[in-house]
Order: structure tokens, then C-alpha cells, then sequence
């Protein structure tokens, strides 16, 4: 048991860095699309790093546009940076902060998404637009940082403590095990989900928002077999995009 | 079948279950295209994004002036029409449940239509959107899907719009000959109004400057054309107008709602510039034509085709502040403000030409608020100031252009004395033709002296070289 509860974890973290490594690459493999860009863009790398860290960091564009879901939402996200913080600082050896980060992760975390299931329970705003996916979401999250947090009260299993026994191949406690597996289950679900924004966002803002260069790279697609049906477009399922603009409209219908 | 009770479409109705269902199929054979790289290249990325990771926070509502303007009426949500679209995604492309209940049938169809035509394509929803999302381009490729699919879409921009250019040159109907008549009246008129011999010179081969219109403003506002015309001439600037078909008129509806008919107009428009062996493409005060031609058709362009392109601002700021035009800004002593045409300022990041021009040759600038990259739309952005449709002009003047007369009044606080005469700077087509039925319904020109116009007319009217009064304050 104790070895199939070690494999779990690095399974699942194994899934989630192949899944989003995967996401990406579907992301990348899309078209460069016509510019579609969005001002301001932060000039220079320097401006660019400067307002992603804000936006990873303290979720700047929730707190400047809809600051009462930013009390909700930004101790989602800071719980989640803190237990990554706390796993890296366990492999880098410190133990004591680990455990800190964990507990304090844990606690951000759960408090986030319980808020958040809430608000997407009463909120009218939110409700209609809330489907039976983010429900079950939220509730997972609010599940995975809650048993560890009961364990560390009914079991006194600290959570640092859990994950390097975990894995390091030792056993932990009953319910610490299971906040183990619905953590590793998590975490390799994520990548299939729209959770796995993360990756979505550098191409919406690298890719799309920002990206004001002129691009010779679309000169193949151009040469892609557009199918449309609308008459004045011309599209006979021979004819490339090129062709297509650069006849005129056409007055047959499409067979 | 509207959502609300306004239509910008003519839709299809269909009377047996067959048609119905014939309707739906299409729509159904859209969406899988919409989705699929050789139909949809142009923006598959965007779009993908959007559907697959907007967490539906709503954090862009209150960005968006419909909805804010409608008294946030849940249809004008900017999420609203995307999840619709978000869920048949989901239901029918990818076949994943658990992601909403929805129902393809006539009534989705028709619903989508109709709202794919409540959105400005601003994208100030985007703006604020952290992840990403763009809900303004959701609109946008539902009109296509609707466009290129099903052949559906607002006759003034389509049968009466981007068809009519590409047939006759101009979506007004004009064509050369028709063109170059009324640029001859027009310098006449400038030559009589400013005491400068005025010549519009047509297909100048190597000429540095190819100006391109709105022709709407020939037609419309004509001293806009003929304010470029003196200033040019004025300055000494090598510059021409094409008579050839499309080039003589800015203007690319296809950039609002089909991609295919975008491309055949940018090709064409570019294709003259190339012709002409003119050294740059300048962009008069339209706002689309502006984002169409220098942005959106910058990387349809193969390398011989891809001539620099200009705003008529940058060209403007060039001729004011380097003395080659010399101004008294006391002549336009009256309070101005100035609209940021979305597709100039958030879409393309031109926000300070406009004002250095402004600065030079205006005493007294009321600044909106906000202002900039992050205007409001005036309520006639992506094609709406051109449709009337049934009903379809209350709602463009009474929901989608409130907020924007919020702020005209706001920047005019304490100056709507009727003996104050005020100017909306409006440096665009477009904007200009909604501010003129915003104005009317409202009665701001006769009741307090609101009137509009564009930055050109401001500069000429500042010239030391022309003679005064060259604005005449004439509602039209």
C-alpha cells in the first residue's frame, strides 16, 4: 500500500508536467493567427516580466477589475504557489519552512476555494455561468486542502512530513493517505481541464495580446482548403485561402 | 427570433421543421469549421483560448459598456453569448459533458445571431479579462460563422457593403468617375473656403503619400476630406488619391464580420499602393480602416506586397508640430474633447499623435474619463453606426451609446451654456456618424452646442494661411 501510495504521487506528477507539456504543444501546433493584439503591450522583456509576476503573483488584474472576487480568488491561488513552495523547499532541505508554507498553503487554500464554491452557489452573477465541472473542481480542492489539514488535527501527520514520507517510499497515517490520493488524483487532472490556464494564458498574452510582430510564418496557410459554404465566399473544397481571397465573390452556391 | 426586442439581422424563418432543421445542420457544419484549422487559421488560437479556459468570472462585465449601459441586462453580459458558445463547443465539437445544458435548435441559432450584433468589438471586456479571454472576438466569429457559413449577415454591411466595393470600388456605389466628380467639388470648395488653390491629384505614380478615405466622408462630411487636401497641399506634401477599385475608399466591413471578404478588400486596397509605386499608405480619420489595413492585413501581405502603412495622426503631429503648417490655436478657442476611436487607441496603441495635434491647435481640451487605451466605444463601433435595421437605432443610440454620452457630458461640465459652442473631436468615420445620431436624438446641438467633427477640420481651421473660419458650426 504504502509503495502504490508513493507511485501514485510521482505518477501524478509525472501526468501533470506531460499533460502540460501536451496543452502547450496543442496551444503551439495552432496557427499563428492574424495580429490581433491589445494596448497597452509592457515594452521590453523587462516590462513584460514585470507585469506577469504581478499577474501570477498578486492576480493584479482581478484586484483592479472585480476586487470582491480577489478576496476569494487570490488565496485560491497564493495557497496553491505556497504548497508547490513547500514541496521544492522539502527537496531542497528545508524541512522546518516546509512545513510552514504547507500549513499555510493548506489553510489559503481551502479558505479560497471554499469561498469560491460559495460564490458560485448564491452568487447571481456567477451561478448561471457555473457548470456541474467547476462545482466538482472546487469541491476536490477544498477536499485536498481540508483532509490534510483534518489529519494534521486528528492525526498530528504535519503535511510536509506526510509528503516526504510519501515520497520517500514510508507509510503516513490513514487519513493523510488519503489527502495524499486526492492531491496526486488532482494534480494529474488539472492539465485536462480549463484549470491548466496557466499555459493557456503565456499564448493569450505572448501569442495573441502582445504579439505585434509582422509574421511570415502564415504563408503556408494560406495554402490551407477553406470549406465554408456561403455563396460569395467561392469555396469549392479545391480552391486554397488564397485563391479564395483573391477572387471575387462568387454568386454559386456551394454543391 | 430576437433575444431582445431589436434586430440588426434580416433572419431566415424558417416555416416547416425541415427548413428548421436544414438551419440548425448549417449552423452545426459552421461551428465545426469554426474549430478546424484550414477553415479557421485566422483565429483558431484566440479562440480556442477563450472557450476552453474563460473560468466565467465576470470580471469583464463590468468593462463593457452594453452591458453596464442596458442597466445590466443579463443578454448584453459579455460572457452571456460566449458560454452559449462555450457549451455547444464543448457538446457537439469535442462531445465532453459536463460542461452546461444546452439545446442546438432554431432559437439558440437565432439568439446567437442577433447577439453576435449586441457587441462593439471593442474588446475592452478583454482588456480586462486576466486569463486571457476575449469575449469581443467571440461576436466576431460568430458573425463569421454566420457569414461564411450560412450567408447571413447585416445586409448594410454586407449586400450593401463589402459586396458593393468590391463590385463598384466604394461601398457607397461610388465609382472612379463618381469619385473624382466629387473631389473636384470638394476643391472647389476648399479653394473658395480657404483662399488656397486646391487640386486633388489622382494616381501620382511614385508619389510618397498615398491617402486612402472613408469614402463615407465624401459623401457625408466632405470638409474632412478637403481639411486632408489643404494641409497637404498646404505643406507641400508628395501625395495622390487612386481611382482604382476599393482604393479610393478606406473602408474593410469584412474586418467585422468576414474574413474572407477582409482579405479581398486589404489585397486590393494594397495592391493599388503597389501599382502606384507610392512610398507609403496614410490612413484618413477611419477607425476600422486604420486597424484593417496597417494591423489585421499585416500578416496577409507577401513580402512585396507589405508597403508601410500610416495613420493620418502620425502624418498630422509630423506636419504640426515641424512648423511646416503654421497654426493660432486662439482660433479654435472653445472647449474640445476628444473620442479615442477603439480601433486607433486600445487595438492599434495610437493615443498621443492625436493629442500633440490637439495640444498645438486647441486652447481648451476637456479630456474624458477614462480616456486612451481605455475608452469607451462611442455604441457605433464594428459597423453599428451604419446599420439602422428595423428598430436597431434606438438601441445603438439608447443602450450601446450611453455611456458614451455619459462622458461627453461629464467632459463639458460646466461649459452647457447654449453660448458656448463645444466640438467632439472625433477622428473617425464611424464615431463621427454615431455622435451626429446620439447628438440628434438627444437634441444636444440645438439645446447646448455640442457639436462634432474631426481633427483635421481643427487643424485647418488653425492654419495661419487660411482663412478664418473655416469651421461653420452647420449641423449635418
Amino acid at each position: 500500500m504504502t509503495v502504490l501510495l508513493s507511485c501514485l504521487a510521482y505518477l501524478a506528477g509525472a501526468v501533470f508536467l506531460a499533460g502540460s507539456v501536451f496543452r502547450a504543444a496543442k496551444y503551439a501546433r495552432t496557427p499563428v493567427p492574424l495580429r490581433w493584439e491589445l494596448y497597452p503591450i509592457p515594452r521590453g522583456a523587462a516590462g513584460q516580466i514585470r507585469y506577469t509576476l504581478a499577474e501570477i503573483l498578486l492576480l493584479r488584474g482581478v484586484w483592479q477589475h472585480n476586487r470582491k472576487l480577489w478576496f476569494r480568488t487570490w488565496p485560491f491561488h497564493s495557497g496553491i504557489y505556497l504548497c508547490a513552495v513547500s514541496l521544492v523547499s522539502l527537496a531542497a532541505g528545508f524541512a522546518r519552512f516546509s512545513e510552514w508554507a504547507a500549513l499555510a498553503g493548506l489553510t489559503l487554500l481551502l479558505a479560497g476555494a471554499s469561498a469560491l464554491l460559495v460564490a458560485r452557489i448564491f452568487d447571481p452573477a456567477l451561478k448561471p455561468y457555473t457548470s456541474p465541472a467547476d462545482f466538482f473542481n472546487l469541491g476536490w480542492f477544498a477536499a485536498a486542502a481540508g483532509i490534510p489539514l483534518a489529519s494534521f488535527a486528528l492525526e498530528l501527520a504535519a503535511p510536509a512530513t506526510v509528503w516526504r514520507a510519501v515520497l520517500t517510499f514510508h507509510p503516513v497515517p490513514p487519513l493523510a493517505a488519503a489527502g495524499v490520493v486526492l492531491a496526486s488524483l488532482l494534480v494529474a487532472y488539472i492539465p485536462f481541464t480549463h484549470m491548466v490556464h496557466f499555459v493557456a494564458k503565456y499564448f493569450a498574452y505572448h501569442k495573441v495580446r502582445w504579439d505585434d510582430r509582422p509574421d511570415a510564418a502564415v504563408a503556408a496557410q494560406l495554402l490551407y482548403t477553406p470549406h465554408w459554404s456561403a455563396p460569395h465566399v467561392g469555396a469549392d473544397d479545391a480552391k486554397t485561402w488564397a485563391e479564395v481571397a483573391g477572387a471575387s465573390p462568387s454568386t454559386e452556391k456551394k454543391s | 427570433m430576437s433575444p431582445d426586442r431589436y434586430s440588426a439581422l434580416t433572419l431566415p424563418q424558417p416555416k416547416t421543421p425541415g427548413e428548421e432543421r436544414a438551419l440548425v445542420d448549417a449552423f452545426r457544419s459552421g461551428l465545426e469549421k469554426l474549430f478546424r484549422r484550414e477553415d479557421n487559421w485566422t483565429f483558431l488560437r484566440p479562440l480556442l483560448i477563450t472557450v476552453e479556459h474563460c473560468v466565467r468570472c465576470q470580471t469583464c462585465a463590468e468593462a463593457c459598456h452594453i452591458f453596464t449601459g442596458s442597466g445590466r441586462q443579463e443578454i448584453y453580459r459579455p460572457t452571456y453569448r460566449s458560454e452559449i458558445l462555450r457549451r455547444l463547443y464543448f457538446k457537439y465539437v469535442r462531445h465532453k459533458r459536463w460542461q452546461g445544458a444546452v439545446e442546438l435548435d432554431w432559437k439558440t441559432v437565432s439568439t446567437l445571431a442577433e447577439l453576435a450584433y449586441r457587441c462593439n468589438l471593442c474588446r475592452r471586456c478583454a482588456q480586462a479579462c486576466p486569463m486571457g479571454a476575449d469575449n469581443g472576438l467571440v461576436a466576431h466569429e460568430l458573425r463569421k460563422l454566420f457569414s461564411q457559413e450560412m450567408d447571413i449577415a447585416p445586409k448594410e454591411l454586407h449586400a450593401a457593403g463589402s459586396l458593393v466595393q468590391l463590385r463598384t470600388g466604394s461601398t457607397t456605389g461610388m465609382n472612379p468617375a463618381g469619385a473624382r466628380d466629387c473631389f473636384d467639388f470638394i476643391d472647389e470648395e476648399m479653394t473658395e473656403k480657404t483662399g488656397i488653390p486646391i487640386k486633388t491629384p489622382w494616381d501620382v505614380e511614385g508619389a510618397d503619400v498615398l491617402l486612402i478615405h472613408n469614402a463615407g466622408e465624401v459623401l457625408s462630411w466632405p470638409e474632412n476630406p478637403g481639411a486632408f487636401a489643404v494641409m497637404l497641399t498646404a505643406a507641400g506634401v508628395s501625395w495622390t488619391l487612386s481611382s482604382e477599385l476599393t482604393a479610393y475608399d478606406a473602408v474593410n466591413y469584412g474586418l467585422w464580420y468576414d474574413d474572407v471578404q477582409f482579405a479581398r478588400v486589404a489585397l486590393r486596397q494594397i495592391e493599388a499602393a503597389r501599382k502606384l509605386k507610392v512610398k507609403r499608405i496614410v490612413i484618413g480619420e477611419c477607425g476600422h480602416a486604420h486597424k484593417a489595413l496597417t494591423v489585421i492585413a499585416d500578416r496577409l501581405l507577401p513580402s512585396d506586397l507589405n508597403l508601410p502603412r500610416e495613420s493620418c495622426m502620425t502624418l498630422m503631429r509630423d506636419l504640426v508640430l515641424s512648423g511646416r503648417l503654421p497654426v493660432d490655436p486662439t482660433r479654435n478657442n472653445f472647449p474640445v474633447t476628444l473620442h479615442d476611436p477603439c480601433n486607433v487607441a486600445r487595438l492599434m496603441g495610437i493615443t498621443e499623435a492625436q493629442r500633440d495635434v490637439l495640444r498645438a491647435v486647441c486652447p481648451d481640451i476637456r479630456e474624458m474619463s477614462p480616456n486612451r487605451t481605455e475608452n469607451y466605444c462611442c455604441g457605433g463601433g464594428s459597423g453599428f453606426a451604419l446599420m439602422s435595421g428595423k428598430n436597431f437605432l434606438d438601441w445603438r443610440l439608447e443602450v450601446a451609446g450611453a455611456k458614451k454620452m455619459e462622458q461627453v457630458l461629464a467632459a463639458f461640465e460646466g461649459s452647457m451654456d447654449p453660448g458656448i459652442l463645444k466640438y467632439i473631436c472625433a477622428p473617425c468615420s464611424n464615431c463621427k456618424g454615431q455622435f451626429r445620431d446620439l447628438l440628434a436624438r438627444r437634441g444636444l446641438w440645438k439645446s447646448n452646442r455640442i457639436f462634432y467633427g474631426g481633427l483635421a477640420e481643427l487643424v485647418v481651421n488653425a492654419m495661419r494661411d487660411v482663412k478664418p473660419g473655416f469651421l461653420e458650426w452647420e449641423w449635418r
